[in-house]
């Protein structure tokens, strides 16, 4: 009876040898009947399935180093490789591997969402139309998401995990580094051919790298991994839907929508301007706002806003490629990566200005287009609307959120709302 | 006396250890571990990740041969020794012997009462 932890451990060593299909089963095959046999026999010492089971692994060693030793065998090398993980490393691996094959994995898409307003204290909110308490969170999908984004998410939800093993690597080939790792992480790595063949990234560059367990995120690892070969920093790693793609072109720049009404404070006029051009625009479905969130209106029914799909470049395809002009400034044709045709223009919140300034000033101002560069941002009707990079725009939430807990925190560790005064916030 | 003999003497001395096993008949993975483990009496131990390497590099370069057993319901690998492997167990053998009479004799001045080696 095949045991399930061996079986594991040998899935994990055969995805490792750098051989050739027959001859990854002939090794699983040899090493199968290694460990039922010294299992037979821990058993009839007396030993416990899992202190047997354990024993027996230990034995055979972490599955990285033996992997490399079979690999190497017959192989003409010119430099030689070593790869050492730890005995630990593998079995918290492994524990990661069965818990991972013990619970399919249905996380909701909307955990990272989530994310900001759990950390504020605050419930996490139903997929419904935000406001009610004041619409703190960056928003929730009442939309459906498309599979490619679904994807997408996981995959760099998955980079920004804690990595739990200690990575060691000596002269390794930074190809095969990047493959180890990518392997440990559970995701499949492509590196983007001209990458390489811009010299940005030398696959057979060697790499000596050591991180302890538990200290850095996979993103950060992987990071730390291309620098150490010496490699260009503008190597990005960008989850293109399942998979992660080293590239040295620029990220694609996504759009996506921020309800900051609780940090700018109320628009204090609102028209149907913003509605209609909110409405005219692809994948934005415009709802109603409850709550004291929602401005005084002449508009026959509170519109209610939801989570605006974000969408990727090609659905901006009457944009301006270039500076969309200065942000804070929201004219007709201000949203920034905006496709389709634009109401009357909405109202200019002269609040959102000061936020936008402060943004572009603090969060790598380099990228902005006001500073010549891709990304660009407007403030439309307390909706900071963003086209940036994926990590930009982790960094921009993250901001936010950061705005909404010291805000929350007050300079006496607390104070009332106040209702109908602007909201004051930092420059 | 150690418990067992450290990975830095062991490194150099396993396929002349594993070959020697060899030459006394066909065995598995498994069962020279074993074999090891006995015929020093615990003190060469090696790990089932250190041999397999071991045996694969030593069947790569012609020093023994494989073949698989499937009669016990259970995929086995078998190895024994080939001509050549027995050539090079021998020529080995006489080198070792030369290399450890050496040795000795660089440790004479600081083995203390242990009595000086035959040469």
């Amino acid at each position: 009876m095949p045991e399930q932890e061996f079986e594991l451990y040998l899935a994990m060593l055969a995805r490792m040898l750098r051989l050739n299909e027959s001859q990854r089963a002939s090794v699983a095959d040899e090493l199968r009947d290694h460990l039922e046999t010294r299992l037979s026999e821990l058993h009839a010492a007396g030993h416990s399935r899992d202190e047997a089971i354990r024993l027996a692994l230990e034995d055979m060693g972490d599955a990285t180093g033996l992997a490399t030793r079979l690999s190497s065998v017959g192989a003409i090398r010119r430099r030689r490789l070593i790869v050492r993980g730890t005995l630990v490393s593998a079995c918290v691996l492994f524990v990661g591997l069965l818990t991972a094959g013990l619970f399919t994995p249905q996380h909701a898409p909307l955990a990272p969402v989530l994310a900001p307003a759990q950390a504020q204290g605050i419930p996490s909110p139903p997929p419904m139309p935000i406001g009610g308490d004041g619409a703190t969170a960056p928003v929730v999908a009442s939309v459906p998401r498309s599979p490619a984004d679904d994807l997408r998410r996981k995959t760099e939800a998955k980079l920004e995990e804690i990595c739990p093993t200690e990575i060691e690597f000596q002269q390794v080939p930074a190809q095969d580094a990047l493959q180890l790792l990518s392997e440990q992480i559970g995701l499949a790595l492509l590196v983007d051919q001209r990458a390489i063949g811009d010299g940005e990234f030398v696959p057979d560059a060697a790499v000596s790298l050591k991180i302890p367990a538990g200290t850095v995120t996979f993103r950060t690892a992987l990071d730390l991994l291309t620098r150490s070969t010496g490699s260009n920093t503008d190597l990005a790693f960008v989850a293109k839907e399942g998979l992660l793609y080293l590239t040295n072109q620029s990220e694609s720049l996504i759009v996506d929508v921020y309800n900051v009404r609780d940090l700018i404070g109320q628009a204090p006029e609102y028209t149907g301007g913003a509605m209609s051009a909110m409405s005219s625009m692809p994948g934005m479905p415009i709802g109603s706002l409850d709550g004291p969130g929602m401005m005084g209106n002449a508009v026959a029914g509170p519109p209610r806003y939801t989570r605006v799909q974000s969408y990727g470049p090609q659905a901006a395809g009457g944009a301006p490629q270039g500076p969309s002009g200065p942000p804070g400034m929201a004219p007709g044709a201000g949203m920034a990566g905006g496709g389709g045709t634009m109401g009357p223009g909405p109202v200019a919140t002269l609040q959102g200005q000061p936020l936008v300034a402060m943004i572009v000033e603090v969060l790598e101002p380099a990228v902005w287009s006001t500073r010549g560069g891709p990304s660009s941002i407007a403030e439309v009707d307390g909706l900071l609307v963003v086209r940036t990079t994926s990590l930009m725009h982790r960094s921009l939430a993250d901001l936010l959120s950061k705005m909404r807990s010291a805000r929350a925190e007050g300079p006496t560790g607390g104070r009332e709302a106040v209702e109908g005064l602007p909201t004051s916030h930092r420059h | 006396m150690p418990e067992r003999f450290g990975p830095d003497l062991l490194r150099g001395s396993l396929d002349l250890m594993v070959l020697s096993v060899l030459a006394q008949g066909p065995t598995y993975g498994y069962q020279l571990q074993q074999s090891l483990r006995d015929a020093s009496r615990d003190l060469v131990q090696v790990s089932a990740g250190t041999l397999y390497p071991v045996l694969h590099r030593l069947e790569d370069d012609g020093l023994i041969r494989s073949s698989w057993d499937d009669s016990t319901g259970r995929r086995r690998k078998w190895y024994e020794m080939t001509a050549a492997g027995k050539k090079r167990l021998q020529s080995q053998a006489l080198e070792w012997d030369s290399y450890v009479r050496c040795i000795q004799s660089l440790l004479q001045p600081w083995r203390g009462g242990l009595s000086a080696p035959n040469r």
